[in-house]
Protein backbone atom coordinates (compact mmCIF):
# COMPACT_ATOMS: atom_id res chain seq x y z
CA UNK A 1 0.00 0.00 0.00
CA UNK A 2 2.64 2.17 0.75
CA UNK A 3 4.77 1.88 -2.26
CA UNK A 4 1.70 1.96 -4.65
CA UNK A 5 1.27 5.61 -2.51
CA UNK A 6 4.83 6.61 -3.42
CA UNK A 7 4.47 5.24 -6.95
CA UNK A 8 1.42 7.46 -6.76
CA UNK A 9 3.60 10.44 -5.94
CA UNK A 10 5.97 10.42 -7.60
CA UNK A 11 3.91 10.13 -10.89
CA UNK A 12 1.66 12.82 -9.58
CA UNK A 13 5.11 15.21 -8.51
CA UNK A 14 6.19 14.37 -12.20
CA UNK A 15 3.10 15.55 -14.03
CA UNK A 16 2.83 18.43 -11.51
CA UNK A 17 6.70 19.10 -12.46
CA UNK A 18 5.87 18.79 -16.33
CA UNK A 19 2.96 20.76 -16.15
CA UNK A 20 4.99 23.69 -14.33
CA UNK A 21 7.65 23.42 -16.85
CA UNK A 22 5.35 23.74 -19.87
CA UNK A 23 3.68 26.51 -17.89
CA UNK A 24 7.09 28.77 -17.45
CA UNK A 25 7.79 27.92 -21.20
CA UNK A 26 4.93 29.15 -22.36
CA UNK A 27 5.22 32.25 -20.10
CA UNK A 28 8.48 33.17 -20.59
CA UNK A 29 7.09 33.04 -24.85
CA UNK A 30 4.17 34.90 -23.96
CA UNK A 31 6.46 37.98 -21.64
CA UNK A 32 8.24 39.18 -24.71
CA UNK A 33 4.76 38.95 -27.13
CA UNK A 34 2.89 40.65 -24.10
CA UNK A 35 5.58 43.50 -23.56
CA UNK A 36 5.63 44.14 -28.08
CA UNK A 37 1.39 44.07 -27.26
CA UNK A 38 1.90 46.68 -24.28
CA UNK A 39 4.14 48.92 -26.31
CA UNK A 40 1.77 48.67 -29.62
CA UNK A 41 -1.29 49.38 -27.43
CA UNK A 42 0.05 52.43 -25.80
CA UNK A 43 2.07 53.39 -28.87
CA UNK A 44 -1.43 54.17 -30.61
CA UNK A 45 -2.78 56.15 -27.69
CA UNK A 46 0.36 58.05 -27.15
CA UNK A 47 1.72 58.47 -30.50
CA UNK A 48 -1.36 60.49 -32.24
CA UNK A 49 -2.10 62.58 -29.17
CA UNK A 50 1.48 63.48 -28.95
CA UNK A 51 1.77 64.39 -32.70
CA UNK A 52 -1.38 66.66 -32.65
CA UNK A 53 0.06 68.68 -29.70
CA UNK A 54 3.31 69.08 -31.30
CA UNK A 55 1.86 70.19 -34.33
CA UNK A 56 -0.03 72.97 -32.98
CA UNK A 57 2.95 74.14 -31.00
CA UNK A 58 4.97 73.96 -34.10
CA UNK A 59 2.36 75.69 -36.39
CA UNK A 60 0.78 78.25 -34.00
CA UNK A 61 2.83 81.59 -33.83
CA UNK A 62 1.51 84.78 -32.14
CA UNK A 63 3.01 85.59 -28.97
CA UNK A 64 5.68 85.09 -26.80
CA UNK A 65 5.14 82.11 -25.09
CA UNK A 66 4.10 80.52 -28.55
CA UNK A 67 7.67 81.30 -29.83
CA UNK A 68 9.32 79.76 -26.20
CA UNK A 69 7.18 76.47 -26.57
CA UNK A 70 8.09 76.04 -30.22
CA UNK A 71 11.91 76.74 -29.51
CA UNK A 72 11.45 74.08 -26.57
CA UNK A 73 10.26 71.32 -28.98
CA UNK A 74 13.02 72.10 -31.54
CA UNK A 75 14.95 71.55 -29.45
CA UNK A 76 13.79 68.57 -27.70
CA UNK A 77 13.57 66.98 -31.50
CA UNK A 78 15.83 64.63 -33.27
CA UNK A 79 18.81 66.32 -35.47
CA UNK A 80 17.16 65.57 -38.44
CA UNK A 81 14.13 67.61 -37.46
CA UNK A 82 15.99 70.39 -36.10
CA UNK A 83 17.74 70.40 -39.54
CA UNK A 84 14.26 70.64 -41.29
CA UNK A 85 12.96 72.97 -39.04
CA UNK A 86 15.43 75.57 -39.19
CA UNK A 87 15.22 75.84 -43.27
CA UNK A 88 11.75 76.97 -43.06
CA UNK A 89 12.10 78.49 -39.60
CA UNK A 90 12.82 82.19 -40.98
CA UNK A 91 9.47 82.14 -42.78
CA UNK A 92 7.89 81.77 -39.46
CA UNK A 93 10.01 84.46 -37.89
CA UNK A 94 9.52 86.70 -40.90
CA UNK A 95 5.55 85.93 -40.36
CA UNK A 96 5.61 86.64 -36.72
CA UNK A 97 8.01 89.89 -36.97
CA UNK A 98 5.20 91.11 -39.52
CA UNK A 99 2.09 91.12 -37.19
CA UNK A 100 0.75 87.42 -38.63
CA UNK A 101 -0.46 85.25 -36.19
CA UNK A 102 -1.48 81.35 -36.87
CA UNK A 103 -3.75 78.93 -34.72
CA UNK A 104 -4.00 75.70 -35.35
CA UNK A 105 -6.61 73.00 -34.94
CA UNK A 106 -6.14 69.40 -35.16
CA UNK A 107 -9.08 67.62 -36.70
CA UNK A 108 -8.37 64.28 -36.85
CA UNK A 109 -5.25 61.51 -35.90
CA UNK A 110 -4.38 58.42 -36.86
CA UNK A 111 -2.01 55.76 -36.62
CA UNK A 112 -0.19 54.64 -40.19
CA UNK A 113 3.13 52.71 -38.68
CA UNK A 114 3.88 52.03 -34.89
CA UNK A 115 7.04 50.01 -34.63
CA UNK A 116 8.97 49.60 -31.29
CA UNK A 117 10.82 53.30 -32.01
CA UNK A 118 9.47 54.87 -34.41
CA UNK A 119 5.64 55.89 -35.05
CA UNK A 120 4.10 57.53 -37.96
CA UNK A 121 0.97 59.52 -37.68
CA UNK A 122 -1.41 61.11 -40.16
CA UNK A 123 -2.92 64.65 -39.05
CA UNK A 124 -5.66 66.86 -40.40
CA UNK A 125 -5.21 69.78 -39.33
CA UNK A 126 -6.98 73.36 -39.82
CA UNK A 127 -3.88 76.44 -40.09
CA UNK A 128 -5.65 80.03 -39.59
CA UNK A 129 -3.26 82.76 -40.55
CA UNK A 130 -4.59 86.29 -39.07
CA UNK A 131 -3.52 89.54 -40.40
CA UNK A 132 -5.38 92.24 -38.78
CA UNK A 133 -8.77 91.33 -39.93
CA UNK A 134 -8.05 89.07 -42.56
CA UNK A 135 -7.51 85.32 -42.19
CA UNK A 136 -7.63 82.51 -43.99
CA UNK A 137 -7.90 78.53 -43.45
CA UNK A 138 -6.13 76.21 -44.97
CA UNK A 139 -6.88 72.68 -44.51
CA UNK A 140 -3.68 70.82 -44.17
CA UNK A 141 -3.17 66.75 -44.61
CA UNK A 142 0.14 65.85 -42.60
CA UNK A 143 2.64 62.58 -42.41
CA UNK A 144 4.46 62.86 -38.93
CA UNK A 145 7.10 60.54 -37.92
CA UNK A 146 7.85 60.75 -34.34
CA UNK A 147 11.18 58.70 -32.90
CA UNK A 148 10.62 56.99 -29.46
CA UNK A 149 12.54 58.76 -26.27
CA UNK A 150 12.60 57.16 -23.45
CA UNK A 151 9.03 56.44 -22.51
CA UNK A 152 7.96 59.50 -24.77
CA UNK A 153 7.63 60.51 -28.59
CA UNK A 154 10.27 63.42 -30.12
CA UNK A 155 9.40 64.95 -33.29
CA UNK A 156 11.36 63.25 -36.03
CA UNK A 157 9.98 64.28 -39.37
CA UNK A 158 7.02 66.47 -40.83
CA UNK A 159 5.83 65.61 -43.89
CA UNK A 160 2.75 67.35 -46.10
CA UNK A 161 0.82 65.06 -48.03
CA UNK A 162 0.43 65.55 -51.73
CA UNK B 1 -2.45 7.90 4.01
CA UNK B 2 -4.69 10.79 4.48
CA UNK B 3 -1.97 13.08 4.86
CA UNK B 4 -0.14 11.86 0.98
CA UNK B 5 -3.38 12.16 0.00
CA UNK B 6 -4.42 15.74 0.75
CA UNK B 7 -0.74 16.85 -0.16
CA UNK B 8 -1.45 15.26 -3.86
CA UNK B 9 -4.58 17.06 -4.16
CA UNK B 10 -2.94 20.38 -2.91
CA UNK B 11 -0.10 19.71 -5.47
CA UNK B 12 -2.71 18.94 -8.34
CA UNK B 13 -4.47 22.17 -7.25
CA UNK B 14 -1.41 23.97 -7.03
CA UNK B 15 -1.06 23.20 -10.50
CA UNK B 16 -4.61 23.63 -11.60
CA UNK B 17 -4.19 26.93 -10.84
CA UNK B 18 -0.54 27.61 -12.10
CA UNK B 19 -1.69 26.45 -15.53
CA UNK B 20 -5.10 28.07 -15.92
CA UNK B 21 -3.37 31.56 -15.18
CA UNK B 22 -1.09 30.91 -17.93
CA UNK B 23 -3.44 29.70 -20.60
CA UNK B 24 -6.01 32.88 -19.11
CA UNK B 25 -2.83 35.58 -19.96
CA UNK B 26 -1.97 33.54 -23.08
CA UNK B 27 -6.07 34.22 -23.91
CA UNK B 28 -5.52 38.05 -23.01
CA UNK B 29 -2.64 38.50 -25.29
CA UNK B 30 -4.34 36.72 -27.84
CA UNK B 31 -7.26 38.98 -27.99
CA UNK B 32 -4.75 41.97 -27.91
CA UNK B 33 -2.56 40.92 -31.06
CA UNK B 34 -6.18 40.07 -32.42
CA UNK B 35 -6.94 43.56 -31.99
CA UNK B 36 -4.15 45.22 -33.49
CA UNK B 37 -4.21 42.59 -36.53
CA UNK B 38 -8.00 43.86 -37.00
CA UNK B 39 -7.29 47.67 -37.12
CA UNK B 40 -4.39 46.65 -40.08
CA UNK B 41 -7.10 44.39 -41.99
CA UNK B 42 -10.06 47.19 -41.59
CA UNK B 43 -7.19 49.93 -43.04
CA UNK B 44 -6.56 47.67 -45.41
CA UNK B 45 -10.55 47.30 -46.45
CA UNK B 46 -11.02 50.86 -46.66
CA UNK B 47 -8.62 51.76 -49.27
CA UNK B 48 -10.36 49.33 -50.83
CA UNK B 49 -13.52 50.13 -50.60
CA UNK B 50 -12.81 53.83 -50.75
CA UNK B 51 -11.19 53.28 -53.97
CA UNK B 52 -13.77 51.66 -55.22
CA UNK B 53 -16.85 53.05 -54.45
CA UNK B 54 -15.77 56.60 -55.19
CA UNK B 55 -13.93 55.78 -58.71
CA UNK B 56 -16.10 55.47 -61.79
CA UNK B 57 -16.23 55.60 -65.44
CA UNK B 58 -18.64 57.59 -67.62
CA UNK B 59 -18.71 54.68 -69.66
CA UNK B 60 -19.07 52.19 -67.11
CA UNK B 61 -20.72 54.08 -64.12
CA UNK B 62 -23.28 51.42 -63.85
CA UNK B 63 -21.70 48.60 -63.36
CA UNK B 64 -18.51 50.40 -61.60
CA UNK B 65 -20.91 51.46 -59.23
CA UNK B 66 -22.66 48.13 -58.84
CA UNK B 67 -18.97 46.64 -58.16
CA UNK B 68 -18.44 49.15 -55.37
CA UNK B 69 -22.06 47.77 -53.55
CA UNK B 70 -21.21 44.78 -52.05
CA UNK B 71 -17.96 46.68 -49.95
CA UNK B 72 -20.29 48.95 -48.33
CA UNK B 73 -23.11 47.93 -45.43
CA UNK B 74 -25.85 49.56 -43.20
CA UNK B 75 -27.13 52.87 -43.89
CA UNK B 76 -24.22 54.06 -46.08
CA UNK B 77 -24.70 51.20 -48.44
CA UNK B 78 -28.89 52.37 -48.95
CA UNK B 79 -27.42 56.56 -49.24
CA UNK B 80 -24.91 55.39 -51.41
CA UNK B 81 -27.79 53.58 -54.02
CA UNK B 82 -29.71 56.62 -53.64
CA UNK B 83 -27.28 58.73 -54.05
CA UNK B 84 -26.02 56.75 -57.66
CA UNK B 85 -29.75 56.60 -58.50
CA UNK B 86 -30.73 59.98 -58.04
CA UNK B 87 -27.24 62.42 -59.19
CA UNK B 88 -24.19 60.20 -59.64
CA UNK B 89 -25.58 57.89 -62.69
CA UNK B 90 -27.03 60.42 -64.44
CA UNK B 91 -24.44 62.90 -64.22
CA UNK B 92 -21.82 61.10 -65.13
CA UNK B 93 -24.01 59.58 -68.51
CA UNK B 94 -25.10 62.87 -69.48
CA UNK B 95 -21.84 65.34 -68.54
CA UNK B 96 -19.61 62.54 -69.21
CA UNK B 97 -17.61 62.48 -65.41
CA UNK B 98 -15.24 59.92 -64.75
CA UNK B 99 -13.55 60.17 -61.27
CA UNK B 100 -10.58 58.51 -59.91
CA UNK B 101 -10.07 58.13 -56.50
CA UNK B 102 -6.38 56.95 -54.77
CA UNK B 103 -5.36 56.92 -51.22
CA UNK B 104 -2.40 58.85 -50.52
CA UNK B 105 -2.29 57.53 -46.90
CA UNK B 106 -4.52 56.07 -44.23
CA UNK B 107 -4.42 54.80 -40.76
CA UNK B 108 -6.26 53.79 -37.82
CA UNK B 109 -7.97 56.75 -35.70
CA UNK B 110 -10.10 54.96 -33.50
CA UNK B 111 -10.89 51.17 -32.74
CA UNK B 112 -13.75 49.79 -30.38
CA UNK B 113 -13.29 46.20 -29.85
CA UNK B 114 -12.69 43.74 -33.05
CA UNK B 115 -15.40 44.96 -34.86
CA UNK B 116 -15.36 48.34 -36.27
CA UNK B 117 -12.46 50.65 -36.78
CA UNK B 118 -12.53 54.65 -37.87
CA UNK B 119 -10.32 55.02 -40.22
CA UNK B 120 -8.60 58.40 -41.57
CA UNK B 121 -7.90 58.31 -45.09
CA UNK B 122 -6.23 60.89 -47.16
CA UNK B 123 -7.54 60.51 -50.42
CA UNK B 124 -6.97 62.33 -54.07
CA UNK B 125 -9.64 62.75 -56.46
CA UNK B 126 -9.19 63.18 -59.99
CA UNK B 127 -12.24 64.02 -62.12
CA UNK B 128 -12.48 64.56 -65.69
CA UNK B 129 -15.25 65.98 -67.60
CA UNK B 130 -16.24 66.58 -71.32
CA UNK B 131 -16.94 70.12 -70.99
CA UNK B 132 -13.13 70.67 -69.04
CA UNK B 133 -10.15 69.64 -70.88
CA UNK B 134 -8.29 69.88 -67.78
CA UNK B 135 -8.76 67.21 -64.71
CA UNK B 136 -9.81 68.88 -61.64
CA UNK B 137 -7.45 68.08 -58.58
CA UNK B 138 -8.85 67.86 -55.41
CA UNK B 139 -7.26 66.11 -51.83
CA UNK B 140 -9.73 64.94 -49.60
CA UNK B 141 -9.61 64.06 -45.37
CA UNK B 142 -11.68 61.11 -44.81
CA UNK B 143 -12.83 59.60 -41.96
CA UNK B 144 -14.34 56.05 -42.73
CA UNK B 145 -16.48 53.66 -40.60
CA UNK B 146 -15.30 49.87 -40.92
CA UNK B 147 -17.45 47.26 -39.12
CA UNK B 148 -16.76 43.66 -39.37
CA UNK B 149 -19.55 41.83 -41.52
CA UNK B 150 -19.04 38.31 -40.76
CA UNK B 151 -14.85 37.77 -41.64
CA UNK B 152 -14.79 40.82 -44.29
CA UNK B 153 -14.87 44.43 -43.78
CA UNK B 154 -17.69 46.81 -44.46
CA UNK B 155 -17.57 50.56 -45.06
CA UNK B 156 -20.51 51.78 -42.74
CA UNK B 157 -20.19 55.52 -43.04
CA UNK B 158 -18.12 57.78 -44.24
CA UNK B 159 -17.59 61.59 -43.39
CA UNK B 160 -15.29 64.76 -44.47
CA UNK B 161 -12.74 65.95 -41.33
Amino acid sequence: MVSRWRRGAVALALVLLLALAGSAWWSVRQLHERHRLDDATAGTRSAPRVAAADLVTLLSTGDAAAEADRARLVAAATPSFAKQWRAIATQFDALAKGGVSATTKVRSTAVQALGSGAATVLVAADVTVRNGKRHQTTAYRMLVDLARHGDGWILDNLRLVP
Amino acid sequence: MRPRWVLALLLALVAAVVVTGVVVRAGNADRRADTLAARHGAVAAARTALTRALSYKAASVRADIAAAKPLLTGAFARQYAELATRAIIPTATRSGVSVHTSVSAAGVSSATGHDRVEVLVFANQVTTTKAKSAPVVQGRRLLATMVRVGHAWRLAELTTV
